[in-house]
C-alpha cells in the first residue's frame, strides 16, 4: 500500500536526477560560479585577518547556498515543467500533490548537499580555515530542520508560476532576495534599519545562522583560529524548536496554498504550457 | 464511458463552452470537430481535469470530473498536438516516470512497455535514445505511448496530428482505429474534416462554444452529400 505513495515519489526524485545529469554542464556553470562567488565573499574576512569574520562569510556563504538552492528546486518546479513543455501531463498524473510535492522536495534536498558539499571543496582552494572543535555534526542537524521551513517557503513562492507565467519566475527571486537580506547572512541582524529588522524574525534562516554560529564557536570568547569552542546541541534547542515548528507550519500552509492557486488556475485557465 | 451534460466554461464575460452535451460510449471514436476557438481543446481539458467547469457536469469512465478528477486521471489518456515529453529522458526514461503512477513496475512495467511499443510499432533500441534525438513521427509515438501506458478506458486526442509529417499522421489514424477495436472510448478533436471522416464513427459539430449538429458519420456526410466540410458548413448556415 505504502508503494503506491512511495513509487511515484522516487518517480520524481529520479526524473529529476537525469534531467539534472543531462543538463551538468548547465549545473558545472551556476556552480562554478557560486564557488567564486563564494570565495569573493569569505575572502573578505581573509583580507581583514579576522578568522571569526571570514567563518561568519564562510558559514553564511555555504547555508544561503544549500538553502536558496533547495528553495529554488522548489519555488521552481512549475517553471521547468512549463519550459519542458509537460506541465499538464504531469498535473493531470494521478497523484496527490503531496506525493507530487514531496518528490520534487526531496531531490530539492539532495541536489543542494551535493552542491553545496563541491562549493565547500571549492572553496578550501580559495580558503584555509580550521574547523577543528566546531560542533559540525550539530550544524548537520540545524541544516536539516530548517531544510523543513525552506520547504514550506519554496512550496509558496512555486504558486507565483502557476498564477503569472509571464513573471511568476522572476517574482520568486524578489521572495528569495528579501529572505537574503533580513536573515542576516553575512552581518548581524541589528546593523538593519529598525523598520526591517521584526522582518528577520520571520526569517528560518536568521535561526538557522544564528544556532549554526554557536555551534561552530565563531564568536566564543576563548576560540581562536586554531581551536574553535563550538556549543553543544544542548544549547540551540530554542533555535531549534523554533525552526522545527517553523516547518510544522510552513510545510502544510505551502501545500494548502499551492493547492488553492491549483483550483484558481483550473477556474482560470492558467493550467497550460504557455502563457 | 463519456456523459457530458450541459457543460460550460467562462473566462468571466467569454463564454467559451455554453452547454454542450454528449455521449460516448466504449469501442466509439467520437469526433469533436469545429474551426480553431471554437470551444474543443476547452472541453477536452474539462474532461481531462485540467479545467473545472463552470456549470454543467461531466463523466469519465464514471467518475464525476470534479468531485472524482483522481480516479478520472487514472481512467484518461490525453494527446495533444502541442504536448511534449522531457526532450532529455530516454523513451524508456519517460515511460517509467509516468508508469509509476499507475502502479506500474519491474515486469509489469517491462511487459506493458512491450505491448505499447508493438501498437505503436515503435522500436526497442529507439527507447534508449533521449527524445530530442528522435524524429518528429517518433516523438509523437513516445507521447502517445506515455498517454495509453496504462491501457486507459478513455482517450482523448486534441488536434494530435499537428506538425506531424505523412507517415507519422498515418501511424496515428491508424492506432486510433485499433484502439478503439479494444473497446476504448475515443474522443477525436480536430478542425480537419478529412481525418474525422477516417476515423469516426460518430460526430459533432462545436461553433463558437455551441454543438450545433450531432449525428452519426453516415449521416453527417449525407448532410453534406459526401463531405464533412460541406456538411459542417450547411449546418451553420442552417442554424443561422
Amino acid at each position: 500500500m505504502l508503494e503506491r505513495y512511495l513509487r511515484p515519489m522516487w518517480a520524481f526524485v529520479f526524473r529529476d536526477w537525469h534531467l539534472t545529469r543531462r543538463y551538468m554542464s548547465w549545473v558545472a556553470v551556476f556552480v562554478f560560479y557560486a564557488i567564486v562567488n563564494s570565495a569573493t565573499i569569505a575572502l573578505i574576512g581573509k583580507a581583514q585577518d579576522d578568522f571569526r569574520l571570514t567563518l561568519t562569510l564562510l558559514l553564511g556563504v555555504l547555508l544561503w547556498s544549500f538553502l536558496s538552492a533547495m528553495y529554488n528546486e522548489i519555488a521552481n518546479s512549475i517553471s521547468y515543467e512549463r519550459w519542458e513543455g509537460t506541465l499538464e501531463y504531469t498535473f493531470m498524473a494521478p497523484v496527490s500533490r503531496l506525493v507530487h510535492l514531496t518528490g520534487v522536495s526531496l531531490f530539492a534536498i539532495i541536489f543542494s548537499v551535493f552542491r553545496t558539499i563541491v562549493i565547500l571543496v571549492g572553496l578550501v582552494l580559495f580558503i584555509q580555515v580550521s574547523v577543528s572543535g566546531a560542533n559540525l555534526l550539530g550544524v548537520l542537524v540545524v541544516l536539516l530542520v530548517a531544510s523543513l521551513a525552506f520547504m514550506g517557503l519554496g512550496l509558496m513562492a512555486a504558486i507565483l508560476p502557476v498564477m503569472s507565467p509571464e513573471n511568476g519566475a522572476q517574482a520568486t527571486n524578489i521572495f528569495q532576495g528579501i529572505l537574503l537580506l533580513v536573515s542576516g547572512i553575512y552581518y548581524p541582524v541589528n546593523v538593519l534599519p529598525s523598520w526591517v529588522q521584526p522582518l528577520a524574525y520571520l526569517s528560518p534562516a536568521t535561526y538557522a545562522l544564528e544556532a549554526c554560529r554557536k555551534l561552530m564557536g565563531i564568536n566564543h570568547p576563548d576560540s581562536t583560529p586554531d581551536k574553535l569552542v563550538g556549543a553543544p546541541l544542548s544549547s540551540v534547542l530554542p533555535e531549534l524548536g523554533i525552526l522545527l515548528l517553523m516547518g510544522v507550519v510552513l510545510i502544510p500552509l505551502g501545500l494548502l496554498v499551492f493547492h488553492t492557486a491549483e483550483q484558481w488556475a483550473k477556474r482560470t485557465g492558467k493550467l497550460k504550457r504557455t502563457g | 464511458m463519456i456523459e457530458v451534460v450541459r457543460i460550460e466554461k467562462a473566462y468571466r464575460k467569454f463564454q467559451a463552452v455554453r452547454g454542450i452535451s454528449f455521449e460516448v460510449r466504449p469501442g466509439e471514436v467520437y469526433g469533436l470537430l469545429g474551426p480553431n476557438g471554437a470551444g474543443k481543446t476547452t472541453t477536452l481539458r474539462m474532461l481531462a481535469t485540467l479545467l473545472r467547469p463552470t456549470a454543467g457536469s461531466a463523466r469519465v469512465a464514471g467518475f464525476d470530473v470534479v468531485r472524482q478528477s483522481l480516479e478520472v486521471r487514472r481512467n484518461l489518456g490525453i494527446v495533444n498536438g502541442g504536448m511534449k515529453v522531457y526532450d532529455k529522458l530516454t523513451g524508456y526514461e519517460v515511460l517509467d516516470f509516468f508508469g509509476s503512477f499507475y502502479d506500474l513496475w519491474g515486469p509489469r512495467l517491462k511487459e506493458r512497455i512491450g505491448w505499447v511499443a508493438d501498437l505503436l510499432h515503435i522500436e526497442q533500441t529507439v527507447l534508449n535514445k533521449q527524445v530530442k534525438d528522435m524524429s518528429t513521427g517518433m516523438q509523437q509515438k513516445i507521447v502517445i505511448a506515455r498517454a495509453i501506458l496504462h491501457q486507459p478506458q478513455v482517450l482523448l486526442l486534441d488536434e494530435a496530428t499537428a506538425g506531424l509529417d505523412v507517415f507519422a499522421r498515418r501511424a496515428l489514424l491508424d492506432f486510433v482505429k485499433q484502439y478503439a477495436g479494444l473497446g476504448k472510448t475515443l474522443v477525436y478533436s480536430t478542425h480537419v474534416m478529412s481525418e474525422a471522416e477516417e476515423v469516426c464513427d460518430r460526430v459533432g459539430f462545436i461553433h463558437q462554444g455551441l454543438l450545433v449538429y450531432e449525428g452519426r458519420l453516415q449521416e453527417a456526410l449525407a448532410l453534406g452529400s459526401g463531405n464533412l466540410e460541406r456538411a459542417f458548413i450547411r449546418r451553420l448556415e442552417g442554424a443561422a
